[in-house]
């Protein structure tokens, strides 16, 4: 595991890179957009487990914040979601180039899961299967739910993603779904992303997390196994 | 500003990111942080790498890091209690920070009861730490304050606040609540020893109503000398400084507690012009 910062000069993004180990190493790669805030603080032990795992698996896996979050510099002004699509494409540059792998799993959580899709459906890149846990299917609504630092044309723009209406992703591309908080949104974007001939598959676990609820972090540890071990399958499986 | 991600401690399983001054340092300890209040709990908040970035700023070195089973460092080894790691953390902390800002002092900053505690024990343990800022540390009622506040409460509808910040902040199950008596003694010694001590409090500590001072100097009546032990209230704010205003008042006590200066310096990193 090696933490170090990427991308522009003083704008320099926070990245964990996890190697494969060496004697499975697959020609796959993941890339891993954490949520925002509490989300994030809640989410974050457990997607390190989740990375350390896949790079056990034979993984490459690339974990980062995005710009003015976490341990990630710049600052939040204004044009901030579009320097986060940007964040995207300058992580997924970087896990491409430190892989050289074929296949590219593009993982995002709740917000991370919008600001995914959102980069994906705005250009080319290589990424070869889309996996969202819990997705923030509509900003509306849940742009109330960010912290105050944020400037207001980043609060507009989330508050206009929708998942559902905006966001057309190539035709070809799989998409995985993990639920661990049913939203009756997620269904109506399963069904829509069905209808527009996406290959959606969606795993569910019993245990039920409600997001809206503060909660103690995620451990990764084996209170968590049956989520660490859906993740896996959701992230890193055939 | 530049920032340096370190791996240090036994097995390197701390991981913590250093923040060198990117002009000339001023003469001055290191700054500690830790970056949330031990195994399993959460990032404490944008407020720290905020705080490291404004000290940094001003000329000195900070090093944050994730004590044990939390955020990028490993989990607690089997067998130990997690207040003993997050003891250790903090010693490992201090020869990191020393060594790589070839400082011979350190200041340490902990967030919440038992990790404030732990810091100043640490503090009492270690001769490099010439200073500890404890925010919602530890309080302790004493007879006087303890009226007060009950007065107060009859009068509170009087008293109305615009903004009072929430109780959110929890007795942490790390650890046991310090005993008085120790946690005095710790205070004492350290203040002898002439170590700096700096006491935030905020509204989740009820800071509005405690009067934690008071209840500080009910506690250390024979306190000398006095003004290394400050005492500051920042009664609303809550203890993860969600508003960007009270993280701008928690890095101001911070400066003035410092002795430094916010320098306007370069538009910060990643400022659109």
């Amino acid at each position: 595991m090696t933490r170090y910062f990427f991308g522009e000069t003083r704008r320099a993004l926070c990245g964990v890179y996890h190697s494969p180990r060496a004697e499975c190493a697959q020609d796959a790669a993941v890339l891993l957009c954490p949520a925002l805030d509490a989300d994030a603080a809640r989410s974050q032990r457990v997607l390190r487990e989740l990375a350390r795992r896949l790079a056990w698996q034979g993984q490459h896996v690339l974990r980062f914040d995005y710009s003015g979050t976490g341990e990630s510099e710049g600052a939040t002004a204004p044009g901030l979601f579009v320097r986060w699509m940007r964040d995207i494409d300058l992580a997924l540059a970087e896990i491409a180039s430190l892989s050289n792998a074929r296949h590219l799993t593009l993982f995002g959580v709740r917000a991370g899961a919008l600001l995914a899709a959102s980069a994906l459906a705005s250009r080319v890149a290589p990424v070869t299967r889309l996996a969202l846990w819990d997705p923030v299917v509509s900003g509306a609504g849940y742009e109330a739910r960010l912290d105050d630092r944020y400037p207001a044309d980043l609060r507009r723009n989330v508050r206009f993603t929708d998942l559902r209406h905006d966001i057309v992703l190539p035709a070809t591309l799989p998409v995985r779904l993990l639920v661990t908080d049913p939203q009756r949104d997620v269904d109506e974007l399963e069904r829509r992303w069905g209808e527009r001939g996406l290959g959606v598959s969606r795993r569910a676990l019993e245990t039920r997390l409600d997001w809206a609820q503060h909660a103690p972090p995620l451990a990764g540890g084996e209170a968590d196994a049956a989520l660490l071990e859906a993740l896996g399958a959701t992230v890193g499986g055939p | 500003m530049k920032n340096v991600p370190l791996q240090f401690g036994r097995g390197q399983a701390l991981a913590g990111i250093l923040t060198l001054p990117e002009r000339e340092a001023v003469p001055g300890p290191a700054l500690v942080i830790a970056s949330s209040r031990g195994a399993g709990e959460p990032h404490a908040g944008a407020w720290v790498t905020e705080l490291a970035r404004a000290v940094s700023g001003a000329g000195l070195t900070v090093l944050r890091f994730d004590p044990c089973g939390s955020g990028e460092s490993a989990a607690v080894p089997a067998g130990e209690a997690v207040h003993e790691a997050l003891s250790r953390d903090h010693f490992d902390a201090i020869d990191a920070a020393c060594t790589a800002s070839q400082r011979g002092a350190v200041v340490l900053l902990a967030s919440g009861a038992a990790a404030a505690s732990t810091a100043l024990a640490a503090a009492l343990a270690e001769p490099r730490v010439c200073g500890v800022i404890g925010i919602d540390g530890p309080a302790f009622d004493t007879p006087g304050p303890l009226v007060r506040r009950w007065l107060d409460r009859l009068d509170i509808r009087g008293r109305g606040s615009a903004r009072r910040a929430p109780a959110t902040a929890s007795a942490s199950p790390m650890a046991p609540r310090p005993d008085r008596a120790a946690y005095l003694d710790t205070l004492q010694r350290l203040v002898e020893r002439g170590t700096r001590i700096f006491c935030l409090y905020t509204g989740a500590s009820g800071a509005r109503t405690l009067r934690h001072a008071a209840r500080l100097r009910d506690l250390m009546p024979g306190l000398r000398p006095p003004g290394h032990l400050r005492v500051g209230v920042l009664p609303d704010s809550d203890n993860a400084f969600a508003h960007a205003a009270d993280r701008a008042l928690l890095v101001q006590a911070c400066l003035d507690w410092l002795g430094l200066a916010r320098t306007p310096g370069p538009p910060p990193p990643g400022a659109d012009p």
